[in-house]
């Protein structure tokens, strides 16, 4: 990994992003089930707006040893926004999450249960209040640009 | 401890953070509650007694979660036409009255009801009164709850869990 790209990786391992990722973790598998409500509800969508952006942008970054531009961040930045809204607002996009996310969780499913599972859909209810979580994807932008190689 | 030494541990915690990060994406929404449903329509001429049982096999009792017995009817009640369905197990439900507007639904607790080894069996009658021509809906649907986690993995029925309506003559 070039000492370029290795800034935009290290933004992975940004303080903030740590806990933004255990708190979608452990609100995911344990919060929202034993304490139902508007904050739980919430929370996994600020953090995984927080973590979700920096998956592509780290991988990118690791794998083509070079950092993506500002270009491309802000892009995916706004895809990420844009794919939030419409699962929060249209039908059909939420039907495309349900199934989409479904077909990527059956080979991790069938895995762990050691034989063919069924393909089922995921669970999702839509509440475009969800969309008062956006500005939360300022939150990685901050952390790229602190963490973006000086020359 | 070397710069390059601190640079691959931070690489490989990246790594670490990052394959973490895509196994929380893909497990950020459980799977869909699985159901299992069996519809059947009975048509009654009142006045007439007639009674139908919904069947569960031992699977289905054992895996749902849920379940729910809703009878319904389109046709217009009132007017001397009555009806009234009667659990024959009290821990199912209360005798209710159909009407045209709103189904009757009843939650039994499968656990309560359905203690055992074998199938589940729950009889209900259903008795018309007036002098008319009615035609009731029974919708049975046994729900199993999604996983929260991607650790237990499969949250839906089994091939041998089924639900059957059997209306009698």
């Amino acid at each position: 990994v070039s000492e370029r790209s290795r800034t935009t990786v290290d933004a992975l391992l940004h303080p903030v992003v740590l806990a933004a990722l255990l708190v979608w973790l452990v609100n995911d598998h344990w919060g929202k089930a034993a304490h139902p409500g508007l904050v739980t509800g919430k929370l996994s969508d600020v953090a995984s707006l927080i973590v979700f952006p920096l998956i592509p942008i780290a991988a990118l970054a690791m794998w083509r040893n070079r950092s993506p531009s500002w270009t491309w961040i802000a892009a995916w930045l706004l895809a990420t926004g844009a794919v939030m809204a419409a699962i929060n607002l249209s039908s059909a996009a939420a039907a495309v999450y349900r199934i989409g996310l479904g077909v990527l969780q059956w080979p991790i499913r069938t895995l762990a249960a050691g034989e063919l599972v069924t393909l089922r859909p995921v669970h999702l209810t839509m509440d475009p209040t969800d969309l008062l979580t956006l500005p939360a994807l300022v939150v990685p932008l901050v952390i790229l640009w602190s963490v973006r190689p000086r020359d | 401890m070397t710069h390059d030494v601190k640079r691959r541990r931070r690489d490989r915690a990246a790594r670490v953070v990052l394959f973490t990060a895509v196994l929380t994406t893909v497990a950020t929404s459980a799977p869909q509650d699985d159901r299992i449903e069996e519809t059947a329509t009975i048509s009654l001429t009142a006045p007439e007694v007639r009674t139908f049982r919904v069947v569960m096999s031992r699977a289905a009792v054992d895996q749902a979660d849920d379940a729910s017995i809703e009878v319904s009817t389109r046709t217009t009640l009132g007017d001397g036409l009555e009806a009234v369905v009667v659990p024959d197990d009290e821990d199912v439900g209360d005798v209710a009255s159909l009407t045209s507007h709103a189904a009757i639904v009843f939650t039994p607790k499968l656990n309560e009801v359905c203690s055992g080894s074998e199938a589940c069996e729950l009889g209900f009658t259903i008795d018309a009164e007036g002098e008319s021509h009615l035609d009731v809906e029974v919708d049975v649907a046994l729900t199993r709850k999604g996983d929260s986690s991607l650790v237990c993995p499969e949250g839906g029925f089994s091939d041998g869990a089924t639900v059957e309506v059997f209306v009698g003559e």
